[in-house]
C-alpha cells in the first residue's frame, strides 16, 4: 500500500514534484463526483443488499465482502440530490474512512482522471458556501460528444463519511 | 531511529503489558502467603522481582520513562527483599499492589514523557523509596566453609548467591547433579526435572559444562540445595538424571570429581511429564507460547466459515444428481466423505476455539487489589480466596466480563460483609471471606461471587421497590422470597442510601445484569440474612459462535440467538387481547406480552401468510413473544460486527453470513427486551409472568 | 561485514530492539535466543561473530552463559557483551573477569550498540560499562 492510501488527500504534497492528483470520477444523478483514488479501496458489482430497518434513509444496509460486514450509502441520498428517480444499484465503491471501510453506492464509474493541481478550484478559494466535504472543481475531458469537458465535484471522504449516522 | 521504535513499539507494549499482568498475579499469591503468615517462596520473590527488573529495562529503551522511574524504584525495594535485606509487611505490599496499577495507566498514555505526570511519579517513587531497608544481619560468610570452587562461584549472579548463602543458613546440605542432556529437548528435560526436584531441593543454578558434551548433547552441573539426606536424593535421581554428589563441608581443598555418569542422548525426553498441579505454578506463563492477535484467530475462524459455506454448496451440487441410478454408487461414497469433511470441520473450528480460551485468573488478579484497597477503605478485614482460577474461557468473554465482575466484587465489600465491630458482636470472625469460584458446568463456565456477609433483607428489598415506584404495593404482595431478591436486577434499583466510593458509580445490578445477558449469560442470587450473598453468574464458554434460528420478517431473514429461546408456536391474530395498551397473548393460562417485529422495526407487512409464530424469549425474569413471519431452520452462525457507522442503531447485535451472498442481521435480545420493556411505563416482570 | 550475532535476552522486547538496531542496513545477521537452553543449542551449531547476553535470566543466568562461550571451542572468535539494567553491581565486575569483552547497561541505544561492536570488532578495545 502506498502512502497516499493512509491519508487519502486531494491537495497536493507541496513538496513533491509530481503533483498529479489521481482521482475516481463517479456519476450520482446527473451529476458527477470526484474521490481521491487513493482512498478508493474496490469497485465493486453491487453484491445483494441486506437491509438494516430503523438505519436512516441514506443507509441501503450491509453487503459481505470477503466475510466483513460492510455499510453501504446511496450516495444520491447522502448529497439529497433532488430530482432523481431510484435507479437499480449501479456500482459500489469501498471508501477507506478513518477505521472503517464503507460502501458507496453511485450510479456508475465514469474514469479515473489525472488532475494537476492548477487543474483544481479549490473551495477555500471560492466564494461559494460549499458543504464541508466539497474540496473543490476540476473540468475533466468529457466522455460525450455533446461538451469538450465535464465539471466534476472533488470530495473528501472523510468528511462525507466520517461519523456518518 | 524513530521508525525503529515504532516498528517495535508494539513488541514493547504487549511485553510490558504481560509483565504488569505476571506482576498482578505473583502479587497476589504473595499477599496470600502473606496473610497466612508464611515466608513466601524464594521463587516467587525472585519472579516479582525479574517481571519489574524487566519492566525497567524495555521501559528504558522504549522510552516510558515514568514507568522506568516506578520500575527502578521497586526494582531497588525488591532487590532488598529477594536478598534477605527487607521484610514483607503490608506498606511494601500496598507499594506493590499500587504500582500495577500506575504501570497500566502510565503504560497506556499517548505521551509516555508527559511531564504532567511527573509530580505524581515523583512522590509515588519517593514513598517506595522511604520503605527503607533494614540492614541484613552478617553472621560471617558460609559459603567458604564448602568445597564448591571458585569456578562456580564466579559465574552466580548476586542472587544465586544470596539463595546459596541463605540455604546454607537454614542448614540444608548442597549437591552437585550432573546430567547430559540432549540439546533439542533440554527445555522440556529441564521442566521435568524441575518438577521431580521441587519437593525435595532448591535449584541454585545450572552450569553448562564442556566435559561430556557434544554437538546434540550438553552436561549441565545443577547445583541444588536440600534437606532430603543424600541417600534419597540420589535412589530419586541417580540412574535416571545422572550423578548425585554432595558438596561437603569441609576445609581441605576441593577437587571437582573427574567421574561423569554420562547419559545416552536422547533418553532425557521420556522423563514422565509432570502432573498438573493447581495453584502457583499454574498461574504462570508456560514457555512454550506465542503471542496472537485474536484478530488472526477470527480470520482463522471466516476461513471455517467460509469452508463450511463450501461444504453445503457441494452438498446441494451433489443432490442434484440424486435420484440418477449411473450415480448411485458415487453418490454413497460422495456422502461418506462429506460427513468425514464436516467431521473434520467441527473438529477444526473446536480447536480454533481452544486457542481463544485464556484463563479467569487474568480478571479475578485484579480483584486482589481491589480488594485489599476496598477493605481498607472501609476498615474491613476482607479474605480473598479464588479457586478455579485456571478455568478457561473464551478472551472474548474475560474482557467482557471485568466490569461487571469487578462491580459484584464492590458490592460485596461495600454492602456484604459487614465491619469489624459489628462481626465481633455478631460472633462471626473479624475477617469477611470474600469468594471467587469459577468451574465448568457443561458447555457453560459458572463464576460465584460469595461472601459471608449479612445478606440481603428481602422485605426491605420490596419496600424500596414500591418506594422507587418500580412495582406497585399491591403487586409487591404476591412476590415470593426469590423474586423479591430479584428486583435488585430492576433498573433504578439501589440498595443503599448513601453513594459510596465503591459502588455507587452509577451502574447498578441492571447493567451487570444487561451485560451479562448480552453475552448469553445469567445471573442470579441467592441470600441468606446474616450469613452472606452468592450472586452465580452463568455463562457459555464461547462467544464466537452461536445457533441461532433464522426467520423472515417482513420478506427478510434475521437471526435470533437460541439461548434465549424458550419456544415457538403458532401465532393466530384472534388471540391477541390488549393489556394497558400492550398487545397480550395467553399460553397456558398465563399471559406473555407480544412484539410483533414486523411493525417494531418499521417494515412493510408482506402479505399475510397463513401461518405466522410467535418465539417465546426469556430474558432473566422476564418473557416476551416475538411475532415473526416464518422459520427458516437452526444455523450455527458467526455474528459480525455491523461496525461503527450503524453502530447507534439499536436491536442488532450484528450480521452473519448465511451463504450464498445472503447476510441475516443477528437481533441483540436483550436490547430488545429492553427497548420494548421501556418503550412505556415499567411493568415488574412478575406481573407479566403472573 | 555482515557480523554473525546471537542476543540472548528473556524479554522479547529486547530482542526485537536488538534485532531492528543491528538488522539495518545488514550491519548484522540475528539469531535470537530466549533461554540459556535455546543459547546453547544455537551455540552448539553456529560459530557466532557477536553474541550478546543479558545478566539475569532464569535458570542458566548469563555469566555462566559467558563463561561457557569463553571455553566453548566454537566461539573463539565471538565478541561477548554483557547486558544488564545494573551497571554497576557485582555481577558486572564478574561478567568482565569471565571474559566479556564490554558490559553495557540497559537502556541503551540503537548507536550504542553498533557503535560498540564496530569499535570492539576494529581492535577489540577495552570498553567498560
Amino acid at each position: 500500500m502506498t502512502a497516499g492510501a493512509q491519508r487519502a488527500t486531494l491537495v497536493p504534497d507541496p513538496g513533491s514534484q509530481d503533483a498529479t492528483i489521481p482521482v475516481l470520477a463517479v456519476a450520482a444523478g446527473t451529476e458527477l463526483y470526484g474521490f481521491p483514488l487513493s482512498a478508493v479501496r474496490e469497485i465493486l458489482m453491487p453484491p445483494p443488499l441486506t437491509e438494516v430497518p430503523r438505519a436512516a434513509n441514506h443507509f441501503l444496509g450491509v453487503i459481505a465482502v470477503r466475510g466483513e460486514i460492510v455499510t453501504v450509502v446511496d450516495l444520491s441520498e447522502l448529497l439529497r440530490l433532488e430530482d432523481r428517480d431510484r435507479q437499480p444499484l449501479g456500482r459500489v465503491i469501498l471508501v477507506d474512512v478513518a477505521e472503517e471501510l464503507i460502501g458507496v453506492a453511485v450510479d456508475r464509474v465514469v474514469q479515473v482522471a489525472q488532475l494537476q493541481s492548477d487543474q483544481i478550484e479549490y473551495a477555500s478559494a471560492m466564494s461559494a458556501d460549499l458543504s464541508e466535504y466539497v474540496v473543490g472543481v476540476a473540468r475533466i475531458p468529457s466522455e460525450s460528444v455533446a461538451t469538450s469537458e465535464e465539471m466534476v465535484i472533488l470530495i473528501d471522504p472523510r468528511a462525507l463519511l466520517g461519523g456518518l449516522t | 531511529m524513530s521508525d525503529l521504535r515504532d516498528n517495535v513499539q508494539q513488541e514493547f507494549l504487549a511485553e510490558a503489558q504481560e509483565l504488569v499482568e505476571a506482576l498482578s498475579r505473583d502479587l497476589l499469591l504473595l499477599d496470600e502467603a502473606h496473610q497466612r503468615a508464611e515466608r513466601p517462596d524464594a521463587s516467587l520473590i525472585n519472579e516479582i522481582f525479574r517481571s519489574v527488573h524487566t519492566l525497567k529495562g524495555i521501559a528504558g529503551m522504549f522510552g516510558y520513562k515514568h514507568v522506568g522511574a516506578i520500575a527502578h524504584a521497586l526494582e531497588d525495594l525488591l532487590d532488598d527483599l529477594r536478598l534477605g535485606r527487607l521484610d514483607i509487611g503490608d506498606p511494601l505490599l500496598d507499594v506493590l499492589f499500587d504500582s500495577v496499577e500506575r504501570f497500566q495507566r502510565l503504560l497506556s498514555l499517548e505521551d509516555p514523557q508527559s511531564p504532567e505526570e511527573t509530580p505524581e511519579v515523583d512522590a509515588y517513587v519517593a514513598i517506595v523509596r522511604s520503605i527503607g531497608n533494614q540492614p541484613a544481619s552478617d553472621d560471617g560468610d558460609p559459603l567458604h566453609r564448602y568445597a564448591i570452587g571458585s569456578a562456580v562461584l564466579s559465574v552466580l549472579t548476586e542472587y544465586e548467591e544470596h539463595r546459596l548463602r541463605a540455604c546454607i543458613r537454614e542448614g540444608m546440605q548442597l549437591y552437585r547433579l550432573r546430567a547430559t542432556f540432549d540439546l533439542t529437548a533440554i527445555d522440556d528435560s529441564i521442566e521435568a526435572l524441575r518438577d521431580v526436584i521441587r519437593d525435595d531441593a532448591e535449584i541454585i543454578t545450572y552450569l553448562p559444562s564442556l566435559e561430556g558434551g557434544n554437538d546434540e548433547s550438553i552436561e549441565l552441573v545443577v547445583l541444588l540445595a536440600s534437606r532430603v539426606p543424600e541417600s534419597e536424593l540420589k535412589a530419586h535421581f541417580e540412574g535416571q538424571y545422572g550423578a548425585v554428589e554432595a558438596i561437603e563441608e569441609q576445609t581441605h581443598l576441593p577437587t571437582i570429581p573427574p567421574q561423569l555418569t554420562s547419559i545416552p542422548p536422547g533418553t532425557q525426553s521420556l522423563l514422565p511429564q509432570p502432573e498438573e498441579e493447581s495453584g502457583q505454578a499454574s498461574l504462570r506463563s508456560v514457555a512454550n507460547s506465542v503471542r496472537v492477535d485474536i484478530r488472526k484467530l477470527d480470520d482463522l475462524m471466516n476461513v471455517v466459515g467460509e469452508l463450511a459455506l463450501v461444504r453445503t454448496a457441494v452438498g446441494r451440487a451433489i443432490s442434484g444428481l440424486d435420484g440418477d441410478p449411473k450415480y448411485k454408487h458415487s453418490l454413497r461414497e460422495l456422502d461418506r466423505l462429506g460427513r468425514g469433511f464436516e467431521r473434520q470441520l467441527a473438529e477444526l473450528r473446536t480447536r480454533i476455539l481452544d486457542v481463544r480460551m485464556v484463563p479467569l485468573g487474568q480478571v479475578f488478579s485484579k480483584f486482589a487489589r481491589i480488594v485489599r484497597q476496598a477493605a481498607r477503605e472501609h476498615d474491613k478485614q476482607v479474605r480473598l480466596v479464588v479457586t478455579g482460577a485456571n478455568t478457561e474461557v473464551d478472551k472474548l468473554i474475560v474482557e467482557e466480563l471485568a466490569d461487571p465482575l469487578m462491580h459484584l466484587v464492590r458490592n460485596a465489600i461495600d454492602h456484604g460483609i459487614e465491619s469489624v465491630e459489628t462481626r465481633m458482636r455478631l460472633a462471626k470472625p473479624s475477617e469477611g471471606t470474600l469468594a471467587l469460584n469459577a468451574y465448568h458446568k457443561g458447555r457453560n463456565v459458572v463464576i460465584e461471587v460469595e461472601d459471608d456477609g449479612g445478606g440481603m433483607h428481602a422485605q426491605k428489598l420490596r419496600e424500596t421497590a414500591v418506594s422507587r415506584g418500580l412495582l406497585t404495593a399491591e403487586a409487591s404482595h404476591d412476590l415470593t422470597r426469590q423474586e423479591m431478591l430479584n428486583l435488585v436486577f430492576l433498573p433504578g434499583f439501589s440498595t443503599n442510601e448513601s453513594v459510596t466510593d465503591l459502588s455507587g458509580r452509577g451502574v447498578g445490578m441492571d447493567v451487570v445484569k444487561t451485560n451479562i445477558l448480552r453475552m448469553g449469560g445469567v445471573v442470579s442470587i441467592a441470600s441468606e440474612q446474616g450469613i452472606g450473598t452468592k450472586i452465580t453468574v452463568t455463562l457459555p464458554i464461547t462467544l464466537a459462535i452461536i445457533r441461532a434460528l433464522i426467520v423472515k420478517v417482513g420478506g427478510r431473514l434475521f437471526a435470533l440467538p437460541i439461548s434465549a429461546i424458550r419456544e415457538a408456536v403458532p401465532f393466530s391474530q384472534q388471540d391477541v387481547r390488549t393489556i394497558q395498551g400492550r398487545k397480550v397473548i395467553t399460553m397456558r393460562g398465563e399471559t406473555l406480552p407480544i412484539c410483533d417485529l414486523t411493525p417494531w422495526f418499521g417494515l412493510r407487512e408482506v402479505e399475510h401468510q397463513a401461518s405466522r409464530f410467535v418465539i417465546v424469549c426469556e430474558m432473566g425474569n422476564r418473557e416476551l413473544g416475538f411475532v415473526v413471519d416464518d422459520l427458516v431452520g437452526q444455523e450455527d452462525v458467526i455474528t459480525k460486527s455491523l461496525g461503527q457507522t450503524l453502530s447507534s442503531v439499536r436491536g442488532f447485535a450484528g450480521a452473519t453470513d448465511l451463504g450464498n451472498q445472503r447476510l441475516a442481521l443477528v437481533l441483540d435480545t436483550p436490547a430488545l427486551f429492553s427497548e420494548y420493556f421501556s418503550s412505556s411505563e415499567v411493568q415488574p416482570s412478575m406481573e407479566a409472568r403472573a | 561485514m555482515t557480523f554473525h550475532t546471537l542476543i540472548v535476552d528473556d524479554s522479547s522486547a529486547v530482542r526485537a530492539f536488538v534485532r531492528a538496531a543491528l538488522e539495518a542496513e545488514d550491519f548484522a545477521r540475528v539469531q535470537e535466543a530466549e533461554t540459556g537452553f535455546e543459547a546453547l543449542r544455537l551455540l552448539a551449531t553456529n560459530a557466532f561473530d557477536v553474541v550478546i547476553v543479558d545478566v539475569n535470566m532464569p535458570d542458566i543466568n548469563g555469566l555462566e552463559l559467558l563463561a561457557f562461550i569463553g571455553k566453548s571451542p566454537r566461539q573463539q572468535g565471538a565478541i561477548k557483551i554483557l547486558i544488564s539494567t545494573q551497571a554497576d553491581g557485582p555481577d558486572a565486575k564478574r561478567g568482565v573477569e569471565l571474559g566479556a569483552d564490554a558490559f553495557l547497561a540497559k537502556p541503551f541505544g540503537v548507536d550504542d550498540l553498533r557503535t560498540l561492536i564496530q569499535g570492539l570488532v576494529h581492535g577489540r578495545q577495552e570498553v567498560s560499562g
